[in-house]
């Protein structure tokens, strides 16, 4: 029996509410993987996450949990609104491993550091950093999307704001597209980390690394939509590995079936099963660049004998 | 009973259990998107021609109110009789009153007249309705099934379960598991000769309408469209109203267009039909009625698609020619295929369609599936924004189930 749609929409309005992002995840997980490197609060320039990479352990098992609710009887999806919430609020969190925790907050160091060798200067907004909302859009639930973008924007404001470097791509999507015809931005400008690394390649020390071969797996949202291709490819080129590009790659890229996580567990997970397969008859060793992708091809990989990495985590290992 | 989230998505669930369609779907799409692709590659003008089309498009779109007068005007000009029908019922009514009863009808493949129930209708009302078009003689067989692509209507019907409908419904015994397409193309055949020649009502659809000419456009490989619209006494073309552009070298355009984008270049026929038979051979004098139609009917259908004028979002659908190429390179139809649609559309276009003339209740539930993942947008010859289009209609969908909870 598939979900009441009420009841996963209901349940992400309610987290958003109480804790200000769709899972319901706190504070201290999504600020730390800032712990120890200094980072001022605040700045004109800023890194942005959303909060998107530390939650990607959650999402994976909120996506398994609304799963098995997926596959149960009638009766059980009155209840699934409270359930889901507790688990995921408690005693959930508490299951998630150190070691995916840590790594996807290594994610997060990597890229920190990808920006200073690139001598970007920027701060973060710790535990004031906002979650973008991009969910709600991207769930149709316009209302409260919008109010919630002009809370963000009002936040970056506060703290004096004028340059934010996102770090995934549906933040990048809803700040560059989205939020422009709900909000005045004024002149905060958005830009993607990838970007900003091309921007300042030759400063990056990046040396060749170990000859293996990686295929890539290019975001929907960042490819098609924010025509972010090349910049991702040259950075990888001065590694020197051996990049086996995917027929459906680029403009053509298909999609992880991230985006229907929470409208079907089910068929998302089909979708990144499609999608991963497709993958590993190019390489065992995936390089995506999204939270999102990562979690579904995750889900959908599972009994597939493959490696998906972030594009930060490889590039920090040329950068020694 | 309108159909909700949950029915969608267990349709679509239940179609991925079924490993044999999940196989026939993956074929046949990655072999119409190569030939696109080819076609595009080999005939490179066609992308400029796109270009064209979409201005052409957009413009007849923004001006439609007054080609759509020119239109009709057009057709009793030329000696056809014109006809407006604000929704399905009136246009059923219209056409039913043309054809009368207890006739032959033969039809063409027509997106329109399944949006409005024609050949049911028409059935209902004592007349014999055949389905010229092969993929849709197909569907008049199969219980229940509807088209699930715009040219390729039983892109999701493998040939056995083809076999075994035509031997049933059609009584065709010399026909077996192993027999190949032509066979069943060679009795198709013959049934449908002896239908066309006794038919007294030939009911097409239009690719385009110019209004200048008051001409009809149908573009085909089959030649059914060709036999239907010349043989019959009577020709009744069904078109929408959002098929109407300014001349006719536009409409002809319209028509490479869609069969470029559909894989099938150069298109075997392009038929152009302006009024009924005539000739002019005896003094240079016309008469009416030489080898092909003596009446020419042209309905147009509104069915709520000037209603969509009024939203700047949806308005761009109806710049959209049916190619269906939206569908072919879009992630949820090629994974869902034919569980994601309802009436005659499906896809990422089939949304925006269900949505203008059946409303939320319909498009709604189906727009959940969209991933937003942009291939429609990026494929689409008129670049439609389709994904703007989809994510309005789950927003208005999504703020109608959640009531006051979320607005
Ligand atoms: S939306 Fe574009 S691609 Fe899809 S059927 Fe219409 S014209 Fe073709």
């Amino acid at each position: 029996m598939p979900l009441e749609l009420k009841d996963v929409v209901s349940l992400i309005a309610r987290n958003m509410e109480s804790k200000g992002n769709p899972l319901g995840v706190d504070v201290d997980t999504c600020v730390s993987w800032a712990s120890g490197l200094d980072l001022d609060k605040g700045g004109e320039t800023i890194l942005y996450t959303s909060c998107m990479y530390q939650m990607v352990p959650y999402i994976v098992r909120f996506t398994e949990l609304l799963e098995k609710f997926e596959g149960a009887g009638g009766g059980l999806l009155l209840k699934i609104g409270k359930a889901v919430s507790s688990v995921v609020d408690a005693d959930h969190i508490a299951r998630v491993p150190k070691d995916e925790r840590d790594r996807f907050n290594g994610v997060l160091r990597g890229i920190a550091k990808l920006l200073k060798l690139a001598g970007v200067d920027f701060g973060y907004l710790y535990e004031d950093e906002p979650y973008s909302g991009s969910l709600l859009y991207e769930l149709g639930l316009e209302g409260l999307f919008s109010r919630h973008a002009r809370r963000v924007v009002d936040t970056f404001r506060r703290f004096g704001v004028r340059r934010i470097i996102v770090v995934d791509p549906h933040t990048y999507y809803v700040l560059g597209k989205i939020y422009p015809r709900y909000v005045d931005m004024g002149d905060l400008e958005v830009i993607h980390y990838i970007d900003m690394l091309h921007r300042y390649i030759d400063r990056i020390p990046l040396k060749g690394i170990q000859g293996e071969r990686y295929t890539i797996h290019d975001p929907c949202l960042l490819a098609r939509f924010m025509k972010i291709i090349d910049p991702q490819r040259e950075l990888l080129d001065r590694l020197n590995i051996d990049l086996v590009e995917p027929q459906r790659s680029r403009i053509k890229t298909r999609c992880c079936g991230g985006p229907l996580e929470s409208v079907s567990p089910k068929l998302s997970k089909t979708l990144g099963r499609v999608r991963a397969s497709e993958l590993a008859s190019y390489s065992r060793k995936i390089i995506a660049m999204c939270p999102i992708c990562i979690s579904n091809l995750v889900r959908g990989g599972r009994d597939l004998d493959i490696e998906i990495y972030d594009l930060s985590e490889i590039l920090v290992r040329g950068a020694g | 009973m309108p159909t909700t989230y949950r029915d969608v998505v267990s349709r679509a669930l239940r179609f991925r259990e079924d490993p044999k369609a999940v196989e026939l779907l993956n074929k046949v799409v990655s072999s119409v998107s190569s030939r696109v692709y080819r076609v595009l590659e080999s005939y490179p003008y066609l992308e400029y021609l796109a270009k064209e089309v979409s201005e052409v498009k957009r413009y007849s779109i923004a001006n439609l109110d007054r080609l759509l007068k020119q239109a009709m005007e057009s057709v009793e000009r030329v000696g056809g009789r014109a006809y407006l029908a604000k929704d399905s019922e009136e246009a059923r009514r219209i056409v039913g009153e043309i054809v009368g009863e207890g006739q032959i009808v033969i039809k063409s493949k027509s997106m329109i007249t399944e949006e409005i129930g024609l050949r049911e209708y028409l059935e209902e009302r004592g007349n014999e309705v055949w389905e010229t078009d092969l993929g849709m003689l197909i569907l008049q067989y199969l219980e229940g099934e509807r088209p699930t692509h715009p040219v390729i209507p039983v892109l999701h019907v493998s040939k056995e379960r083809i076999i075994r409908a035509f031997k049933s419904r059609l009584g065709l015994k010399d026909l077996d598991e192993g027999s190949p397409p032509e066979k069943i193309v060679e009795l198709a055949r013959r049934i449908l000769r002896e239908k066309f020649i006794k038919a007294t009502i030939g009911i097409t659809g239009a690719n385009a309408f110019a209004a200048d000419s008051g001409a009809v456009v149908i573009v085909e490989n089959e030649s059914n469209a060709r036999l239907t619209s010349a043989l019959p006494p009577k020709h009744i073309a069904v078109t929408s109203i959002d098929k109407i552009v300014p001349t006719l070298g536009d409409a002809v355009k319209v028509a490479f267009v869609q069969a470029a984008y559909t894989g099938l270049y150069p298109p075997t026929y392009i038929n152009i039909i302006a009024g009924p038979s005539s000739t002019a051979d005896i003094e240079y004098e016309r008469v009416v009625g030489a080898h092909g139609p003596r009446e020419y009917h042209v309905v147009f259908i509104d069915n709520g698609r000037v209603g969509a004028l009024d939203d700047p979002v949806m308005m761009d659908m109806m710049r959209c020619i049916r190619c269906g190429r939206c569908l072919i390179e879009c992630p949820a139809y090629q994974s869902f295929g034919p569980s994601w649609g309802s009436g005659p559309y499906s896809g990422p276009m089939g949304v925006g369609w269900i949505y203008i003339t059946r409303g939320i209740d319909e498009a709604g539930p189906l727009s959940m599936l969209c991933m937003h993942a942009g291939n429609c947008v990026e494929v689409c010859p008129l670049s439609i924004d389709l994904p703007s289009i989809i994510q309005r209609i789950k927003s208005m969908y999504v703020s109608r189930i959640m009531g006051s909870e979320e607005s």
